[in-house]
């Protein structure tokens, strides 16, 4: 059977690890092991490569934790809702093809640019003095700092000069890495073909929109203020939701109006006054609360468009997650438990989106008479604590044990332990999940498919009665919710109803009609603005060649050119001073000039990349 | 039993290894499969196995992308070799690329492959 239904993940290039778009959901591959679960959890130290992932699969939470991420979840739980009335009631399936048509559109459209915000973030997003930052890069300072970096730093330096060189410290570790930069390399080696592979097209897409964008204020040369404003430039566009949401006749209106809409998104990019509005942006931002991340930005929606946008949304939320209105009137009408159960499931789906799953080890879990519990992983038990069979929270003081054997003692955590949490052994999982609202990590310890536990690590005021307040919610959540990998189930499940009714039906010629004009649209959409600076003359040139595998092709197949150019635009991200890039390519045996006067040879060619000198400082185009 | 090579198996390799080696080689006398995730090895990069089809060609284009490769000097890696009898053997190869000695006869030599090494040059 093939896929009807697009699939939800969006992955980092090596396709292991994965951001589910309805659910929110995590999966960093890189995190699976146990030394790495544990340094993150108690010493913040991971395997450099692991970073870049994480910013990636990051950046793509954070984008669909926004108005337009929330808008395609609700559409896919309906679309969920619409299949399961199409099995009982054929009326349905025009409820259902419409709901698909409007995910399926937004989707396709949006993919470039999601892997390119993303990528931008893996590999160029750099912390700046704007008060204004990008959430994954202030999630990596939280989980990535390491106390040792303070030392590095003069006394004299306040907190957030101290942070922002922690976070070059951590990215220049990420990046430099030998696998990030054969990442890197292999990116610019992609096809520049957005429908088929999105992710040079999309990484294109922004580079370039930033390039205009410096042209018109020089503030976006701090490229994580240039991520943050992008992100919530699409993904606040309650235009777009209103486009999403508009009443239609027909899938082909339909499909037409979110194209539109999405085109006129990027238009007002180009049209508005760019630096006036960053500096609007930097000013609502700021009067947020921080853990404010589910407002609606004001200078990104000043429209009457952007106002429906908004009441549809709302419309919309109330339609899909209250029992209210759906649930108890279509009940009799439809299978009632088989409805019950979707739309519990559905609650505590959105409930958890706000959750980044980082990672989970398959673990043995031990409890003793007394409450003592072991964790451990091939007969080696790596962690013991006391879970008393309730819910009431601890607060213990923790501490681990360095390679040396010292012990240290890292601050308090928060334990809670579940009625499960009886005498016993069995086979389990530990998760590591971070609320993104709430900033704290925590724990979860599962037994045989049960919740015995949960270790709370949380930084931020963690006595306040908010906070104890919010992690007791988490751990109801987790009590009647599942695990990641049964909310994976979950969604497979749900994938193969709508894919199987979807192939059954006649919906299946409809869909596949607004999916075969998608891809003229999304290539011509993406193409001319990732090659945007190329002159008119090159154009087709440059498109037929790197249609084939990207820089790889244009750069006349040419590996180590490649690699020193994916090395450069990453140093240029970092240390754009020629004197420390000259050190920095030396190291990795490559000669700063000539790599220089081999890339402008092929500017000069295709007119695609240019390395500027400014005064000393180098800016990497490509 | 027939200990003729018939492939080998170059493991290892990442996604610019193996765009080169679709240029170097027919696509009929390559294959590349990925390599499955072991188990605690999770975190470790996405590599690529090509399986090669032993002939004057592709010994002559695999030396050549070795050669083209040679950033460092000295060449060492664990191949697979498949024999015709069905069973496999894994084998070192270490060449040093600076050597005056051709490396196609010294890969032949290694690979234990009875071919003449003059009509690889």
């Amino acid at each position: 059977m093939n896929d009807q239904f697009p699939s939800d993940r969006y992955c980092s290039m090596s396709g292991r690890s994965w951001t589910d778009l309805t659910t929110n959901a995590m999966f960093l591959s890189e995190v699976q092991r146990t030394g790495d679960l544990r340094k993150l959890f108690v010493s913040s130290k991971s395997p450099d490569h692991y970073r870049p992932v994480f910013l990636h699969e990051a950046t793509h939470h954070w984008c669909f934790l926004s108005p337009v991420g929330s808008t395609l979840t609700y559409l896919r739980f309906r679309a969920c809702k619409h299949a399961l009335k199409a099995q009982k009631s054929p009326g349905a399936l025009s409820d259902l093809l419409d709901d698909l048509v409007r995910y399926e559109v937004a989707t396709s459209l949006m993919r470039p640019l999601a892997e390119g915000l993303a990528l931008f973030a893996q590999f160029d997003a750099t912390p700046s003095a704007s008060s204004v930052q990008s959430a994954p890069l202030t999630w990596s300072l939280q989980f990535f700092k390491e106390d040792a970096d303070e030392l590095r730093f003069s006394a004299s330096f306040d907190q957030l000069e101290r942070d922002m060189r922690s976070l070059l410290l951590i990215l220049a570790d990420a990046r430099l890495n030998e696998q990030t930069l054969k990442s890197k390399a292999a990116l610019l080696a992609k096809r520049l073909q957005p429908s088929v592979d999105c992710y040079l097209a999309g990484y294109l897409f922004v580079k370039n929109l930033r390039r205009f964008g410096l042209s018109k204020s020089t503030r976006f040369l701090e490229t994580d203020l240039f991520l943050t404003y992008l992100r919530n430039f699409f993904y606040h566009d309650l235009g777009l939701v209103a486009a999403l949401l508009e009443p239609s006749i027909s899938e082909i209106r339909t499909a037409n109006t979110i194209a539109m809409a999405f085109q006129k998104r990027i238009d007002q990019f180009f049209a508005s006054d760019l630096a006036t509005n960053l500096a609007r942006f930097e000013k609502e931002i700021a009067g947020l609360e921080a853990n404010e991340t589910t407002h609606f930005l004001e200078i990104f929606n000043n429209t009457p468009t952007a106002r429906l946008g908004l009441e549809r949304l709302r419309a919309l939320s109330d339609e899909v997650l209250s029992d209210e209105i759906n649930g108890k009137s279509d009940q009799n009408e439809n299978d009632g438990e088989h409805w019950n159960i979707l739309q519990q499931i559905q609650q505590n789906i959105f409930l958890r989106r706000p959750f980044m799953h980082l990672g989970s080890l398959p673990v043995s879990v031990s409890i003793d008479n007394d409450g003592l519990s072991t964790i451990a992983q091939d007969n080696s038990t790596f962690m013991a604590l006391r879970l008393k069979g309730d819910t009431e929270e601890e607060k213990v003081s923790f501490y681990y044990n360095t390679p040396t054997g010292d012990k240290v003692i890292k601050n308090f955590l928060y334990v809670r332990g579940t009625p499960d949490a009886t005498e016993g052994r069995g086979e389990g999982s530990i998760d590591l999940y971070f609320s993104v609202f709430n900033t704290y990590q925590v724990v979860t310890i599962t037994r045989e498919g049960k919740l015995v536990g949960s270790i709370f690590f949380d930084r931020v005021d963690p006595d306040s009665e908010a906070k104890r307040n919010s992690r007791a919610e988490f751990m109801e959540l987790q009590r009647v919710g599942v695990q990641l990998e049964q909310i994976d189930k979950v969604d497979k499940d749900l994938t193969e109803a709508l894919n199987e009714i979807v192939e059954k039906n006649w919906i299946k010629i409809s869909l596949n009609h607004v999916k075969g004009s998608l891809t003229d649209i999304v290539d011509n959409l993406y193409l001319q603005y990732s090659l945007s600076f190329v002159p008119s003359d090159k154009l087709d040139e440059c498109k037929k060649i790197m249609s084939k595998r990207g820089y790889y092709e244009l750069l006349g197949k040419d590996r180590s050119t490649l690699e020193a150019l994916a090395l450069l635009d990453i140093c240029c991200s970092l240390l754009p001073f020629r004197e420390r890039l000259t050190e920095i390519l030396a190291a990795h045996n490559v000669d700063l000039d000539t790599t220089i006067a081999t890339l402008n040879k092929y500017s000069k060619q295709y007119g695609i990349l240019e390395v500027i000198d400014l005064n000393d400082w180098l800016v990497c185009l490509i | 039993m027939n200990r003729e090579i018939t492939k080998i198996g170059l493991p290892g390799l990442d996604e610019l290894d193996v765009i080169e080696l679709e240029d170097s080689l027919d696509p009929s006398i390559v294959q590349f499969e990925t390599q499955p995730i072991e188990p605690g090895r999770y975190g470790e990069p996405a590599t690529i196995t090509a399986i090669i089809i032993i002939s004057v060609a592709s010994l002559k284009a695999l030396s050549a992308w070795l050669m083209k490769n040679k950033q460092t000097k000295h060449f060492k890696k664990t191949v697979e070799k498949f024999h015709k009898d069905g069973t496999r053997e894994v084998v070192t190869l270490e060449l040093d690329l600076s050597s005056s000695t051709a490396p196609e006869a010294e890969l032949v030599k290694q690979l234990g492959i009875d071919i003449d090494p003059r009509l690889l040059s």
